[in-house]
């Protein structure tokens, strides 16, 4: 192949063309707005802020009317948090491993199923339908049936939210797994390239982003899956601390445990945000912030 | 390189036809296309939009198999040639990964092959700076203009260093200055290493500066009209495009291809 450097670099008009293009390219690249990126950021926060202001101002007790034993404010739900530390941070922990655990497993299997209908075209799409049904299966029956299962620590919750979750992966990362445009394919199949090479080369790649949406959505499953799970099964946890105290009457600590999972919906949330934007750098929607 | 002629076929196409679509609703994207292409010859394809250009060059890659007909590229058919890599092709778009920077992109057909990187990273340097994207090479697709991402893709088509290749418009979203300097670097790509190329124009001028043979195609349906046999000549680029045998061997296709045209409302 060393005849192909033959390159003719004594032509001008070559080079000057190929640095305008430089040019061109170079200052799509710089123009990141960095300005945007932050107001993304502020934005959201000034509204919490603003909105936990004219909680504690009773703006919504008027609106709604409301007593403050319905609605805490925040300085007595942070009041609770205080007093109540080292219990709601064990049962944060608790709830939390069940809610993860619960997802990963749940999202594993459904992207391990998602793969293998992948290879099978005709069958594929047959399981795949049918593993989708599983999204219909109601937490409230599930939820018994785990009990008898598997006790009530944290396996039978592990098992609701895997439940809950694998039918949303399998559907969407199969979805990915299969939507290649023919030009592509054509090109593997030009190289000649076997099926597992253009699965671990294009397919993978491509799916890439709806599992990352799928694994966000398992996320915010997975919460109402532990929590509601620990209503039905449980002496532990956010979900049974939540019901537990609110037929005692006792407000702040319900809305406590509220707020922590509220809280800790959003820290998983970003927290595959940031793991997505460093597994898909190319993908649209980073892309367009990126210009 | 009217040499080519003396020498063996290299691609025969035999009554070849391609029938797109179920019954009652076909489309006839080649009707009895026969021709041969000789070994280390450059024939360009140049017809209407629709002729089937694209569809021929995805029977020779084995992409598509014909309805009725044969195509043998050596002593093979053109699924054997496929497996043995022994083409490399640039479609219509450039297809490039992009999650893949330039010299990823250009290593994919290497990579496929089985190749190591220590291999492999010194033939796309090359390849890069032959196409003029040094200062590109980490860069991805997204971040390149329309014509830069073509290069990538003909660089691509490239790396296995094949001995036929199959350029589907490969120049035509390119500016004048590079297209130019495209076109000179692929005639001394196949002076140097004897390439057979098959290539897919729209520009009556680009076929007639690059072709041993130039085939033209009249659509619906896809058929050959005319082969017009080129002389090349020796000389500088602007030597050659101002050369009376060059306008003389321009006019003559553009009247063939009128004629195709023609044909086309008859
Ligand atoms: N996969 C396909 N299915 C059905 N019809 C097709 C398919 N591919 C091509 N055709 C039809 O075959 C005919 C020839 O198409 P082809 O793409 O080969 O034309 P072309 O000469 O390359 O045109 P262009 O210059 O616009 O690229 C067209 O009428 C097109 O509609
Ligand atoms: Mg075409």
């Amino acid at each position: 192949m060393k005849e192909m450097t033959a390159m003719n670099t004594e032509r001008a008009p070559v080079s000057s063309s190929l640095a305008r293009e430089a040019e061109v390219a170079k200052s799509n690249k710089t123009k990141s707005a960095s300005g945007k990126e932050s107001r993304n950021v502020w934005l959201p926060i000034g509204f919490g802020f603003l909105f936990l202001i004219l909680w504690q101002l009773k703006i919504f007790h008027k609106l709604f009317h409301l007593e403050l034993y319905q609605l805490p404010l925040p300085s007595a739900i942070a009041e609770a948090i205080h007093s109540n530390g080292d219990l709601l941070w064990n049962y944060s922990l608790y709830t939390g491993s069940e809610m993860i655990g619960g997802c990963l497993i749940g999202s594993a299997i459904g992207l391990l199923a998602a793969i293998i209908a992948s290879f099978l075209p005709k069958a594929g799409k047959g399981a795949i339908t049918l593993l989708a049904a599983l999204n219909a299966v109601p937490i409230v029956a599930l939820a018994p049936v785990m009990n008898n299962w598997f006790g009530d620590g944290v396996a039978s919750k592990i098992a609701i939210v895997s439940i809950m979750t694998m039918a949303t992966m399998a559907v969407s990362a199969y979805k990915g797994l299969r939507s290649v445009e023919p030009a592509y394919l054509e090109l593997m199949q030009a190289y000649a390239a076997g099926r597992f090479t253009v699965f671990a080369k294009l397919r993978f790649r491509l799916a890439l982003p709806a599992i990352f949406t799928a694994l966000k959505i398992n996320m915010a499953t997975g919460i109402i899956g532990a929590i509601v799970g620990e209503f039905f099964i449980s002496s532990r946890g956010l979900g049974f601390l939540l019901s537990d105290q609110i037929k005692l009457g006792n407000m702040p600590i319900a809305w406590s445990c509220i707020v922590i999972a509220a809280v800790l919906g959003i820290a998983l949330y970003y927290l595959i945000q940031l793991i997505e934007r460093f597994a898909i750098p190319w993908h649209a929607a980073q892309r367009k912030q990126a210009s | 390189m009217s040499l080519g002629r003396e020498k063996e076929k290299e691609i025969r196409i035999d009554d070849v036809s391609m029938v797109f679509g179920r019954k009652g609703r076909e489309v006839t994207a080649l009707s009895s296309v026969s021709f041969d292409i000789y070994r280390s010859e450059f024939v360009s394809l140049l017809g209407p939009s629709g002729c089937g250009k694209s569809t021929l060059l995805r029977l020779l890659a084995d992409l598509l198999q014909p309805t009725s007909g044969r195509i043998t590229i050596g002593e093979e058919v053109p699924r054997e040639v496929r497996l043995k890599r022994k083409y490399g092709i640039v479609f219509q778009s450039p297809t490039l990964f992009e999650w893949r920077t330039v010299k990823d992109n250009i290593e994919l057909p290497m990579e496929v092959l089985g190749l190591k990187k220590s291999e492999y990273s010194a033939i796309s340097n090359r390849l890069i700076d032959m196409v003029g994207l040094t200062k590109f090479k980490d860069h991805y697709p997204w971040q390149l203009s329309g014509g830069m991402q073509q290069r990538v893709a003909i660089a691509r088509a490239l790396s296995l260093d094949p001995p036929i290749l199959l350029m589907d418009e490969p120049f035509s979203a390119l500016d004048e200055f590079t297209k130019e300097k495209l076109q000179l670097d692929l005639l001394d790509i196949q002076k140097q290493t004897n390439k057979t190329i098959v290539f897919v124009t729209h520009s009556i001028p680009e076929a007639v500066f690059l072709s041993d043979r130039v085939v033209i195609m009249s659509a619906h349906p896809g058929r050959v009209h005319s082969i017009l046999e080129m002389e090349r000549e020796e000389g500088s680029y602007e030597q050659i495009r101002n050369s009376g045998r060059f306008h003389e061997m321009t006019a003559k296709v553009r009247e063939c291809f009128q004629l195709s045209k023609q044909q086309l409302h008859a």
